[in-house]
């Protein structure tokens, strides 16, 4: 099978190479490989920079529209308002009222696994270098608690200690304006209305939770009940900012709960709104969590400190 | 209200995170992907590359990959809430969605997977239906798309075109799983996913999944049959995987020492992490079983030219090490990355059920539905692995 192939070189010397005819092909085999190699990594970063501004906007523009006309009443214009929400740790004492709206007023359990918001409580110790941080799924807060009643609490397991310092942090979806979770989303059932709430078409959502992995937050989950009466299990949750109250002029259910005012929410687009002036008294110190992420939270804190992520 | 399965955690991860959102069967997906890479690329070795030694494994292979590849997507429909929605997402998909596309790249590949083996196998179908009555004889009509012309210019045709398909096919099955490697290491919010490396880990891992199935599979099936095996054939495909397995093993070794050297906030965590919960599965049985015991294996092989018994027990054991060894990895990254929590605070303990759509009997059922798959493709097509008749024209030699 192996030929002896000869090759003139020059015109005057003949210089002869022992190629089989098997290695001459495989190098045009290998040539090949490599050409369309390159081809097929040209093709699509062509075909993604056509597609990019076009098809994509186009689709989502329609998925905005079509779960505006289910869900917006009349009247509401979601274009007028640009919503952002403040936390103020100085002011939260842990009491857990917002978890308790929040699930009762979105049709969650009481389980302590499934939150649109939760708290959590960061102590150091003194002369202990770490920063302990428990939240409503540590045990010891459990047998404190009363899931099923929608009642969370923290345990006093830092009555006796020494605490330098303790506070506690409420979380929860941060509404990003470069939301990870609406980039990955295969189907395009999550996306950002016009004043800012990320939400999810709950009809359109296929449960692969590959939002519930982008989510550098921990804000999402799989709903094992459904939101609404004629709503569906096995999709993705999350916190909406109760947009259903919002299109009726009203704000979140856990805003309204804070016995301590620790929770602010408004419009950036009215200079006189809770938000604005918060923000404008804060500016300094205003603070988002993980900001290396590159996703611009659109929930601000005060008094956190780099122990907070 | 369905079942809410809390995983235990130690130290601080944030509430949502104790429900591990991908399980064993997301485990199963990068696993399969990466066997019809690594099964294609068997393949090619004769009929792109024309080494004739893998001559006797070749449509094995070829047949295998669409095995695997035909139940990736039963894998990845069981484990969505929504299954019934899911050709929405393909129909409306969102382009910036790295997952969205892989639906297209997957109908692509198959697509021309199908083309390679209508053309590999177009000769041997239509002698079938020319030699068979009844139903038979409509089947084998059917899989040559009711074209009989097997003249000498038309099987010249064939080959023209399945050289040019073979290479698309190569690139289809590695670009197809090097993007797998893309859906993990695409996301920032995962630091034990987001690394330059997962990508070329992922691919040449695959290889070295694909040459120790094949070879187990040649191995299996020369034992049922009968057969003396090629041993010119299971050396090549042993010193192939030997160097791929070398090669994942390095890549493996310096990713992780990067993340280690980086230091970058958590990987005090992540050391507890690695020597704890997982170091079983990720020294023990991803590098020391997995890796370095085959690879020592495979060595022995080459150097010592073993031959007869010793051969065939070395490369089984080796084979199956690998395939061990690469389930292993794809493991202890989708449910590793899980386990190490967003907050670098703690991670989770993930035990795999057993029973249900996310236990472990599901997950060996959809690798045995591919296997199954397999066994009926080599039925249909009844490969001869001792025949001459096996893909007696192959293009990368002087048959044009």
């Amino acid at each position: 099978m192996n030929k002896r192939v000869t090759v003139t070189a020059g015109g005057d010397s003949e210089v002869t190479h022992a190629l089989s005819a098997n290695a001459q092909k495989r190098r045009g085999f290998i040539k090949q490989v490599l050409g369309g190699s390159l081809m097929l990594m040209t093709l699509p970063t062509l075909a993604s920079t056509l597609f990019k501004r076009g098809a994509s906007e186009a689709e989502m523009q329609r998925v905005k529209q079509e779960y505006l006309e289910k869900f917006s009443p009349p009247g509401f214009d979601p274009f007028a308002h640009q919503w952002a929400y403040g936390i103020d740790a100085y002011k939260c004492i842990g009491c857990n009222q917002c978890m308790t709206a929040c699930k009762i007023e979105n049709g969650l359990p009481g389980h302590p696994s499934i939150n649109n918001r939760w708290i959590e409580r960061y102590t150091k110790l003194a002369g202990d270098p770490q920063v302990y941080v428990d939240a409503c799924t540590d045990p010891g807060n459990i047998a404190v608690s009363d899931p099923d009643n929608f009642i969370y609490r923290f345990d006093d397991r830092y009555a006796e200690a020494d605490v330098e310092y303790s506070f506690f942090v409420p979380k929860m979806c941060n509404h990003c304006e470069n939301p990870v979770c609406v980039q990955v989303c295969p189907k395009g059932a999550t996306f950002k209305t016009p004043d800012g709430a990320v939400l999810v078409d709950e009809d359109r959502c296929i449960g692969c939770l590959y939002c519930k992995q982008a989510c550098p937050y921990g804000a999402r989950y799989l709903r094992p009940i459904p939101a609404r009466p004629d709503g569906v299990t096995r999709v993705a949750g999350k916190c909406t900012w109760c947009w259903h109250r919002l299109t009726k002029g009203q704000g979140p259910a856990c805003v309204g709960v804070c016995p301590r005012n620790a929770l602010i929410f408004g419009d950036l687009n009215d200079p006189e709104s809770d938000i604005s002036l918060w923000i404008k008294e804060h500016g300094r110190e205003l603070l988002v969590l993980k900001a290396d992420m590159g996703t611009h939270p659109s929930v601000k804190y005060i008094g956190i400190n780099e122990a907070v992520r | 209200m369905e079942a809410i399965h809390v995983t235990p955690f130690a130290g601080y991860v944030y509430p949502n995170e104790t429900v591990v959102a991908w399980t064993i069967l997301i485990a199963v997906y990068p696993y399969l992907t990466g066997l019809v890479a690594g099964a294609s690329s068997v393949s090619v070795l004769f009929t792109g590359a024309g080494l004739k030694q893998f001559k006797p494994v070749s449509r094995l292979a070829l047949l295998a990959a669409l095995g695997f590849m035909l139940t990736v997507p039963i894998v990845l429909l069981s484990h969505l809430g929504h299954p019934e929605r899911a050709l929405g997402a393909m129909i409306t998909p969102n382009f910036t969605s790295a997952f969205s596309m892989f639906g297209y790249f997957a109908m692509l590949y198959t697509f021309i997977l199908l083309l390679e083996i209508w053309f590999e196998f177009r000769e041997y179908n239509v002698l079938q239906a020319r030699n068979s009555t009844g139903p038979k004889r409509l089947f084998y009509q059917a899989l040559t798309l009711f074209d009989d012309n097997i003249s000498p210019g038309a099987r010249a045709f064939d080959h023209k075109w399945l050289r040019r398909i073979v290479i698309f096919s190569i690139l289809g099955a590695h670009g197809l799983h090097g993007y797998v490697g893309f859906v993990f290491s695409s996301l920032k919010s995962r630091e034990w996913w987001s690394s330059e490396l997962t990508i070329v880990i992922f691919v040449i891992s695959a290889i070295v999944s694909g040459l120790a199935a094949v070879m187990l599979m040649y191995l299996v099936v020369s034992a049922y049959r009968k057969f003396k095996v090629d041993e010119i054939c299971l050396r090549g495909l042993s010193f192939y995987l030997m160097i791929f397995a070398i090669f994942t093993l390095f890549l493996e070794g310096v990713e992780f020492v990067s993340l280690v050297y980086k230091g970058k906030e958590g990987i005090e965590l992540i050391m507890e992490y690695v020597s704890g919960p997982m170091f079983y599965r990720f020294f023990i049985i991803q590098f020391l079983v997995g890796a370095i015991v085959p690879i020592a294996v495979l060595f022995c092989v080459w150097r010592y030219k073993l031959s007869g018994v010793k051969l065939i027990v070395a490369t089984s054991v080796a084979s199956v090490l690998a395939l061990v060894q690469v389930f292993m990895m794809r493991y202890n990254v989708v449910i590793g990355g899980q386990e190490i929590s967003k907050t670098m605070r703690g991670y989770l303990e993930y035990q795999v059920p057993v029973f249900g759509i996310e236990g472990a009997l599901a997950a060996l059922g959809a690798i045995m539905f591919s296997l199954g798959l397999t066994y009926v493709f080599v039925k249909i097509f009844t490969i001869d692995f001792e025949d001459e008749y096996v893909a007696t024209e192959y293009v990368g030699t002087d048959h044009e």
